[in-house]
């Protein structure tokens, strides 16, 4: 799901991240500010992309109102009930929100780099409404039928495979779409943070 | 296990785990890791390549390394020889530092050749020669290494291209064996390193350090007594020792600003000249007694590290020949296993071929189709006709042919030569069928005579002019004469003591007491002998069927009570229309000029005793 296969793979990251606070804090404050900022445009684009409401045929994709949880299955199970009801809902302030540059993930893996590689930067689109308006009509039947459906809401694939037409490849909706726009940028700003900037503020030549 | 990212994102970099490096191949793990530290310390202060940059780099190579390195390891795992996987990776490692070709190039070399050798053995030898052809000719590895590898299997038309010395003709009948001796003895040696060479070792020891060293660098270091493969081995330590030493220095440091004046009073290169003294033994960087101790029991832990290691890898080699021995031995059963399939099925083709030529000839015999045809023939047809149904002829010889050859039938059908169409061999072949020439060498004799034969021709003359031809070739002149038994006398007995001297047997003649008329010899009945069922053929030369007289009508001599009248014999009378009771005819067969073989006698013989059959006198077979 996550897209790594441009990703620049630093192995020793932390290593060079802690080394970098042993000679200055400033110097990996620093550091870690001007990746953020080579990812921020990406992340203002995207943002930009966050529709009001999602609608398809003149009909809304997401509930107006949030559930109710009225049905027996519901009314029992006190352990998956949303702290959130408004998360079935379409809001995009908290979309919006939800799209954020995340610097480090313990054990998020990153696609393709199973067991031997996470995510040290990355753009994340952390919000499930935006997740699932980012991904719907994505996916083989493959994968589908792999993956254990434990929602107490199971139809809700369905009803979206029903709303958001089939997707050939990835859909491009939000930080993708940001992604297929200015990734190229984003990746030479990063390379020039790491080979530029931190050389030069390392030589002291800035 | 770590499950799978369950998050929409999009990443920019990507950091190594730790966990997933315990997993990882050490010794590879560790030189990277070695080779990064090295590029931190030297990275930092030396050259002009900055430091992530190389940490980049170094780790997307590993990563590529780490992937070609399970490549490997599932080719080893289908060959059952998993565990050789750290055998194979240190073997391409120390090929690497000895070769200056770099390990991710290596080893899907190795993987390629495993695939195709099915023995890590054999792989490594002939990966070892690909490194060396392609170091001296300037070859891609890859390009060597597919050349040797179809090399192996036999097809050498690679190596040829590769343009190494290998003509075609050199290698055309010549074993892979043969061929890898004569390779192993231009390339098996290594020849003087050229300065290239040692450039290319450096920088697979450390090859972003390849700017910054230079080609003085190089220089000054020969120069200063060490060798380059000895600088090599230990550039790996000697980074690690500057990345320590740089690391504690750090420690010392109360701030950055700070540190980046140290650096500037005492520029790393500094460190690197102290690390280079340590390497050709001139002062060691470390000076407490402390780190002395710490020092030699680091080396201890070393050295009892390798020797574990030691052991290890020859378990594994011994594990390995077994395993290979193993190998080979299915490999022969399956070889063997194979060629007696081929063998059998080779026989099982001849068999069905065989079926398939007696089927033909016998279905030949009986096809009523040419049957119909070879009568059709004998008819009197229009010359339209008469083309029509010599076409349907080659048409219905062109099936017993095989498809050259009904090609050229048909094809000489189609031009109305149709004696060609009807090629001798096959109205010869008609020939053996009907008995005239019962072997190969009679027909091989035939076919050499080319006799005045057209398939057009009546099936009757064509065995006329066939008989003729034998009869002509082998000299046999057929001649039998009838000695007639004993005639009684009138009213005597046959076995009363023989003719009189004065007995005629013109004297006699035939009477039917009937009718009191002389009794004409009947005319033999003409039979078709059975086996020569030829197309087309109808009646043939009456023989084999016995004559059967009419005993209604014929009378023996005793019995036909026909008077000496003292007259001559009429002049119809034939003593063959008489038959001799209780006694047989002595048939003498007198065979003039000479016998080519038994056949020749033998057919000489039957044609005598069928001409005498035909008389429907017995046969006495007194001597042979």
């Amino acid at each position: 799901m996550a897209r790594a296969s441009e990703s620049i793979l630093i192995d020793d990251f932390a290593e060079l991240i802690k080394q970098l606070k042993e000679i200055s804090p400033q110097l990996r404050k620093d550091f870690d500010k001007g990746l953020k900022e080579a990812v921020k445009p990406m992340s203002d684009l995207a943002k930009t992309f966050v529709p009001g409401s999602v609608q398809y045929k003149g009909r809304d994709v997401f509930q107006q109102e949030p559930p109710i949880y009225s049905t027996p299955a519901w009314v029992d199970d006190k352990i998956h009930r949303s702290r959130d009801p408004l998360r079935w809902t379409w809001q995009a302030d908290v979309v919006t929100r939800g799209i954020k540059i995340r610097r480090t993930t313990k054990n998020k893996v990153p696609f393709g780099y199973n067991k031997v590689a996470v995510a040290a930067l990355a753009l994340v689109n952390s919000a499930p409404g935006g997740a699932i308006y980012e991904l719907a009509g994505a996916g083989k039947e493959s994968s589908r039928k792999k993956t254990k459906n434990v929602s107490r809401n199971y139809k809700a694939p369905e009803d979206f495979r029903v709303l958001f037409p089939k997707v050939a490849g990835n859909p491009y909706r939000l930080i993708y779409r940001a992604e297929a726009q200015l990734g190229d940028k984003v990746r030479r700003d990063i390379a020039n943070v790491i080979n530029t900037r931190l050389f030069k503020f390392v030589k002291g030549t800035k | 296990m770590v499950m799978a990212r369950k998050e929409v994102a999009v990443d920019f970099i990507t950091r190594l785990k730790d966990k997933g490096f315990k997993d990882l191949d050490k010794n590879t793990k560790k030189s990277v890791k070695s080779l990064q530290k090295f590029g931190k310390a030297l990275g930092v202060a030396l050259t002009t390549t900055a430091l992530v940059t190389f940490v980049k780099k170094s780790t997307q190579q590993f990563a590529e390394l780490e992937k070609s390195t399970r490549r490997l390891e599932s080719e080893l795992n289908t060959l059952g020889i998993a565990f050789a996987t750290s055998l194979a990776t240190d073997f391409t490692r120390s090929l690497a530092l000895a070769t200056g070709t770099s390990q991710d190039k290596l080893i899907p070399s190795l993987q390629k050749l495993v695939a195709t050798t099915y023995t890590l053995t054999d792989a490594q030898k002939l990966l070892g020669l690909a490194v060396e052809i392609s170091g001296r000719k300037g070859l891609e590895l890859e390009q060597v290494t597919n050349a040797l590898s179809r090399a192996f299997v036999g097809d050498y038309n690679a190596l040829v291209r590769l343009r190494i010395g290998f003509e075609k003709a050199d290698v055309e009948g010549k074993t892979f064996a043969e061929l890898l001796a004569r390779l192993q003895g231009e390339f098996g040696t290594r020849q003087a390193d050229t300065f290239a060479d040692k450039l290319e070792k450096i920088k697979v020891g450390f090859e972003e350090a390849q700017v910054a060293l230079g080609k003085g660098f190089i220089q000054g270091l020969e120069d200063s007594g060490v060798s380059v493969e000895e600088f090599q081995s230990k550039m790996i330590a000697l980074g690690t020792t500057i990345g320590e030493a740089l690391g504690k220095a750090v420690g010392y440091f109360e701030g950055f600003q700070n540190k980046l004046d140290e650096l500037a009073k005492n520029p790393v290169i500094k460190l690197l000249l102290t690390g280079l003294d340590a390497l050709i033994g001139l002062d060691p960087i470390m000076g407490t007694g402390r780190d002395t101790a710490a020092k030699e029991n680091a080396a201890r832990k070393k050295q009892a590290e390798a020797y574990e290691k030691e052991l290890s890898d020859r378990a594994k080699l011994l594990k390995l020949s077994e395993a290979e021995a193993l190998l080979a031995k299915q490999r022969a059963a399956e070889l063997k296993r194979l060629q007696a399939k081929e063998k059998a099925a080779a026989a099982e083709k001849k068999r069905s071929a065989d079926l398939e030529k007696l089927r033909n000839s016998i279905q030949f015999k009986f096809d009523i189709d040419a049957i119909n045809l070879q009568a059709a023939l004998r008819r009197q047809l229009s010359q339209t006709d008469r083309d029509r149904v010599l076409q349907l002829s080659a048409l219905k010889i062109s099936d017993y042919q095989t498809d050259e050859e009904a090609i050229k039938t048909l094809k000489a059908a189609t031009e109305g030569r149709y004696d060609d169409a009807m090629n001798l061999e096959k109205v010869l072949q008609l020939l053996k069928i009907a008995g005239f020439a019962s072997d190969k060498a009679s027909i091989d004799a035939l076919a050499a005579l080319k006799p005045d034969i057209k398939f057009t021709d009546n099936l009757d003359d064509i065995i006329a002019k066939l008989k003729a031809i034998i009869e002509g070739k082998y000299s046999i002149s057929i001649g039998a004469t009838i000695s007639v038994p004993n005639i009684p006398t009138p009213g005597g007995s046959s076995k009363s003591g023989g003719l009189p001297p004065t007995f005629d047997p013109g004297g006699f003649r035939k009477k039917d007491e009937d009718t009191s008329k002389d009794l004409l010899p009947p005319t033999p009945p003409v039979v078709k002998p059975p086996y020569i069922d030829l197309p087309g053929e109808i009646g043939g030369e009456p023989f084999k069927t016995p004559f059967i007289p009419d005993t209604g009508r014929f009378r023996f001599f005793e019995e036909t009570g026909v008077s000496d009248r003292r007259m001559g014999l009429p002049s119809f009378f034939d003593p063959a229309g008489f038959r001799a009771r209780d006694e047989g005819v002595t048939v003498n067969v007198n065979i003039e000029g000479s016998l080519l073989s038994q056949n020749d006698l033998v057919a000489a013989v039957t044609d005598a005793v069928y001409q005498t059959q035909r008389t429907g006198n017995d046969l006495i077979v007194s001597a042979i």
